[in-house]
């Protein structure tokens, strides 16, 4: 029993680092646009995909894949900010969050039918990072992958929160979160922000995708499950924090754990979504977000 | 209404009533299809396009009550129509409770609670396969009598269904009613500072869209495939409720049934080529549409119209 705990909450710390990638992008543009991307599952799925074409057809090694992938969903994200969502922001629309949600709604639709279009409901496997069952110590083996899964988002997290907290960029991305105008005045192109933001929630996605990819394999609905997550995720932390969906995602990951030994595992994602609405109708603003400011 | 508005409205609404008379089976399976997403999408408009609460369970409002329907069948043997009065009944109820929960969301919060909620419903009907039979599939009867496979009857209970639902929201859409909804989309801070009430307009526009919806799902369960599972709630359907709407024209009353109607027709059009060809169709054209052209496929036509003053001007969000 002793092993299987610690297994099971390190399975936990894994995938809470995993959820963490995730959500971080998705709270990101949350709090810099006021924007729920709702595609931001078909990121993490586009990770995943590339890094299958880098690794399997094109023959590169998974280290450099993962780079690579990174690099092109970021540009996707990108290209999406600057053709579909710029307008909420640059020009005067009727009711833009309206607009936002259906857009991205159905951005997401299309993206899974592309895939399914043109890549069919197969699963791709891209290249392992790191084969293998690995011993970590006594009688506790874990999957190379799932390691360096973990080590790699731990490293990718801890990088977005260096850029956040101790560069310029970062602190530009945090004062248009506090206030677009105040932003603008002085002098920081919250236009600029905005498509900065976007190129980060593509690139942590396709990073989480790329990461699941060996383990979980990638078809075109994979990443329903884990924006789910993320969802649940930033609500609990509190929409657009920061530091709260860090928590959040590690505290999800290892209860998600350990409660899957104590309470059926089919009813995971049942009680993932009854927090979700739970936190909404007690305190909206989740455990560490502050309260909406009205203009 | 202008004489060409209530033309318009006879000769569709005789068109559809004899679509019976001349074709059987599939046709008249794809005409049904057409009016249960008439209805689904008009009430779903109510909600999204005239209140602006955009709520992505409407798909799960369905499927209560086909669900509620087809289970009370199942356990107490009751008869399907008396089934579809307790499913329109019981999505009242939960349409009712989601929007007292959902009074202090709003936009995008709103969207996720909505998700959720449905998500919940579906992964239960599914993990329950015991008493929903799940994936299975749950078994329903035909509307009028088990052996009872003439399908004619169920369609012009589908087409009665349709058409009181339009009445119904357009003497709302109208009334005064219509402007505290109306005015409630554009703010809602200035609505409640005005004097409307905020609380009952918004939970009534919850309540007369799922009783809709509950009354849509349930008699189109009873008809030709007669078996339900849990895939009617998946986000796929909710989004072919949102394409018809969007595609269709949102905020008025002819745009869902003309996107419902054109949407419906095309998918068994594109079905041919592939399985899943229409979602990527309908994607692409809901992506154009909100960006392009947001008063969709009413907003094209009705511009010509109403230049020439055959339709009635829109009147403006004013009180008298």
């Amino acid at each position: 029993m002793g092993v299987y705990l610690v297994s099971q909450l390190l399975n936990g710390l894994i995938f809470g680092l995993i959820y963490c990638l995730i959500a971080l992008g998705l709270t990101v543009v949350f709090s810099i646009m006021r924007v729920i991307n709702f595609a931001h599952g078909e990121f993490f799925m586009l990770g995943g995909y590339a890094l299958y074409l880098f690794t399997v057809p094109l023959g590169l090694p998974p280290i450099v894949g993962l780079p690579l992938s990174m690099a092109t969903v970021c540009a996707f994200g990108v290209l999406v900010e600057r053709s579909l969502l710029r307008p909420i922001y640059t020009t005067r629309m009727e009711r833009p969050e309206e607009y936002a949600i259906i857009l991205t709604f159905g951005l997401a639709l299309f993206l899974q039918n592309a895939a399914l279009w043109s890549l069919g409901a197969y699963e791709y496997t891209p290249m392992s990072f790191w084969e293998g069952s690995k011993h970590v110590f006594g009688d506790l083996y874990l999957s190379g992958d799932r390691l360096f899964a973990a080590g790699m988002a731990a490293l990718i997290i801890a990088a977005t929160l260096l850029i956040v907290y101790r560069t310029w960029l970062g602190h530009a991305l945090m004062a248009a979160s506090q206030s677009q105008v105040g932003a603008s005045v002085v002098g920081i192109s919250v236009v600029r922000m905005n498509a900065v933001a976007m190129g980060l929630a593509g690139m942590l996605a396709a990073a989480a995708g790329s990461l699941l990819g060996p383990i979980f394999l990638i078809y075109p609905d994979v990443g329903t499950v884990p924006v789910i997550k993320a969802f649940v995720i930033i609500v609990l932390g509190g929409m657009g924090s920061i530091p709260g969906a860090v928590i959040a995602a590690i505290l999800l990951g290892v209860i998600e754990s350990l409660g899957s030994i104590y309470i059926s595992v089919a009813y995971r994602d049942v009680y993932s979504f009854l927090v979700l609405i739970l936190v909404l109708v007690v305190r909206p603003h989740g455990i560490f977000g502050q309260r909406e400011r009205r203009a | 209404m202008t004489r060409f508005e209530r033309t318009t409205a006879i000769v569709a609404l005789v068109l559809a009533a004899a679509v019976p008379l001349v074709f059987q089976d599939y046709f008249l399976r794809v005409a049904a299809t057409a009016l249960y997403f008439v209805v689904l999408a008009s009430s779903w408009n109510l909600l999204v396009g005239y209140t602006g609460q955009l709520s992505l369970a409407h798909a799960a409002f369905a499927a209560i009550g086909a669900y509620t329907a087809g289970l009370l069948h199942r356990y107490t043997g009751l008869n399907p129509i008396a089934g579809v009065l307790a499913g329109g009944l019981m999505a009242t109820a939960v349409g009712y409770f989601l929007g007292r929960i959902c009074l202090r969301v709003r936009g995008p919060y709103l969207a996720l609670m909505t998700l959720g909620f449905s998500e919940i419903l579906r992964l239960v009907l599914q993990i329950e396969y015991k008493f929903t039979r799940g994936s299975l599939g749950l078994q329903l009867p035909y509307l009028y009598g088990a052996d009872n496979v003439d399908h004619r009857l169920g369609y012009y209970t589908l087409l009665g269904l349709a058409v009181i639902v339009l009445v119904v929201l357009h003497r709302i859409v109208n009334s005064e009613a219509g402007l505290y909804l109306k005015a409630i989309r554009e703010d809602e801070d200035a609505a409640a500072a005005m004097g409307v009430d905020v609380v009952k307009w918004k939970v009534n526009a919850f309540v007369v869209s799922g009783l809709f919806a509950g009354l849509a799902g349930g008699i189109y369960a009873h008809l030709f495939v007669n078996v339900i599972a849990p895939q009617m709630l998946l986000l796929s359907e909710m989004g072919l409720i949102l394409a018809m709407t969007i595609v269709g024209g949102l905020g008025t009353l002819t745009g869902p049934v003309l996107g419902a109607v054109v949407l419906v027709f095309l998918q068994e059009e594109l079905r041919g080529i592939s399985p899943h060809a229409h979602l990527l169709l309908f994607s692409i054209l809901v992506i154009l549409v909100m960006k392009f052209y947001r008063r969709g496929l009413f907003g094209l036509v009705g511009d010509a119209l109403k230049k020439r003053g055959w339709l009635a001007k829109t009147p403006p969000i004013t009180a008298e």
